[in-house]
């Protein structure tokens, strides 16, 4: 039983790794779609929200954001769909994601697309940085899991 | 001639929901019948403009003869009210901003002051925005009733000129009469540039445009008459604010096309406007001079000349 719940949680943390990367794949491409709506298309940010997360599932965060900005107004409600739906992230990266609470939708085309590319780059920084972690430490977890479990396991018997 | 026994349609409908949360709370008790602005800038109270003058909101949700004590606005609640008349999407309405205003539903235009952006020459976006001005758009049916038969009779329509100055009722004057001579049979487009006529939102208008007036909208009206002359063979085509070069040549091209036109122009009265060097040779296309002012309220009409009568 020791065994099973070590290696469990050595998996479960290898796999937030590997979520985390994906995760800010997934942001990179999801803002790089948005860019596309308000630069060529002028759609009303809350369209271009619920077009992103159909076009490419970003969890649920586009859409949730799209559904709580009229109560709360945009700014918050980007930063509590941040905060619900990207867990996967860390407070670094998730920090960068909210830089955007206070910009979007609020200046011209050309203020939104700096502002999104900003972000952009912070976020692929931090997914090299993620992908790079994930490759050093991803199978230590998974396999390190399993080797305390037996060797607690050897430790009690 | 006092416009009277009109029928008032929704003058402010839905405008509480363009204010910002901190001051609608204030706001649901006050009588807006009859307000023609409400006025937000930072730091200054929220100001209510009636045809009798100016009333500020008061903490106790009256509206008060004097501005001490009066609810103040701040600078987030400008930003909330700009974050509600755009849509979150400031983007999306910048082509509107970069003129300095906002039409949001209910025909109910915003106007903004702000930090200009200027690029070669041309104002292109409006940022550190510091004072909102709501104008409240009312669609009174009745406003042409006293004017309709000189402008048409049967099917004939006189190519109108109407003069008024800001806020003496012209915009609300021309949509009567648009539909007026819609629900009449006459096929009638509405080059509608900053959507103040017609105030299109989604595909429909809130105001009753009766049975078939065409709308373009937020094209430049020179080319916008140009488009509806080619594509839609009005009889009559009404537009807003006419004054510039472009413009002058889009009537000239209209009228020998053999379509009508019914449009106003900012002025006092004929004379006034004929004393501008740029508008003379304009004045000599239309058969009809019709003068607005406020002096018995909005939409008093207080002129009505036929072209011989002005001399031109």
């Amino acid at each position: 039983m020791i065994g099973a719940v070590c290696a469990y949680m050595g998996i479960m943390r290898s796999n937030e790794m590997k979520n985390r990367c994906v995760m800010l794949e997934r942001l990179i491409s999801a803002f790089e779609m948005l860019e596309t709506e308000i630069r060529f298309n002028r759609t009303e940010i809350k369209k271009a929200f619920l077009n992103t997360e159909k076009a490419l599932p970003m969890y649920g965060f586009l859409k949730t954001a799209a559904e709580n900005m009229d109560k709360l107004g945009i700014k918050k409600a980007w930063e509590n769909a941040a905060d619900k739906c990207l867990r996967s992230l860390s407070d670094v990266d998730r920090n960068a994601v909210k830089i955007l609470s206070s910009k979007l939708g609020m200046t011209d085309a050309e203020g939104q697309i700096k502002q999104l590319e900003y972000v952009k780059n912070i976020l692929k920084h931090q997914a090299g940085e993620a992908e790079k972690e994930y490759k050093r430490l991803g199978r230590l977890y998974r396999s390190g899991g399993v080797l305390a479990g037996a060797f607690i396991v050897l430790v009690l018997l | 001639m006092y416009i009277a026994n009109n029928t008032l349609v929704h003058p402010y409908a839905g405008i509480l929901e363009y204010m910002p949360s901190a001051l609608r709370r204030y706001m649901y008790n006050i009588n807006l019948d009859g307000a023609r602005e409400i006025h937000l800038q930072a730091g200054k109270p929220v100001t209510v403009y009636y045809n009798g003058g100016a009333r500020y909101l008061t903490p106790e949700g009256r509206l008060a003869d004097k501005y001490t004590g009066g609810v103040r606005v701040t600078g987030s609640d400008i930003r909330e009210a700009l974050e509600i008349a755009a849509r979150s999407s400031l983007y999306s309405v910048s082509d509107e901003v970069s003129e300095g205003y906002i039409t949001i539903s209910g025909g109910h235009r915003i106007g903004i002051c702000g930090q200009g952006v200027v690029k070669d020459g041309k104002n292109t976006f409006i940022k550190e925005v510091s004072a909102l001005n709501y104008r409240l758009a009312s669609e009174i049916k009745g406003t042409a009733d006293k004017v309709i038969e000189r402008i048409c009779s049967g099917t004939e329509v006189k190519n109108t000129l109407i003069i008024s100055p800001p806020g003496a009722g012209k915009t609300t004057m021309l949509r009567d009469i648009v539909r007026c001579l819609s629900y009449r049979g006459i096929r009638v487009s509405v080059a509608d540039e900053r959507q103040e006529i017609a105030a299109m939102r989604d595909g429909h208008s809130p105001f009753d445009l009766g049975v078939g007036a065409d709308v373009l909208s937020g094209v430049p009206k020179a080319q916008a008459m140009i488009m509806l002359l080619r594509a839609m063979s009005p009889e009559v085509i009404v537009t807003d604010e006419i004054g510039g070069e472009q413009d002058i040549e889009a009537v000239t091209k209209i009228i020998n096309c053999g379509a009508k036109i019914i449009t106003t122009i900012h002025g006092f009265n004929v004379e006034q406007v004929s004393r501008r060097s740029d508008l003379c040779n304009l004045l000599e296309f239309f058969d009809l001079f019709i003068t607005l002012s406020s002096k018995n309220g909005v939409g008093t009409v207080t002129e009505i000349l036929k072209r011989e009568e002005v001399g031109i």
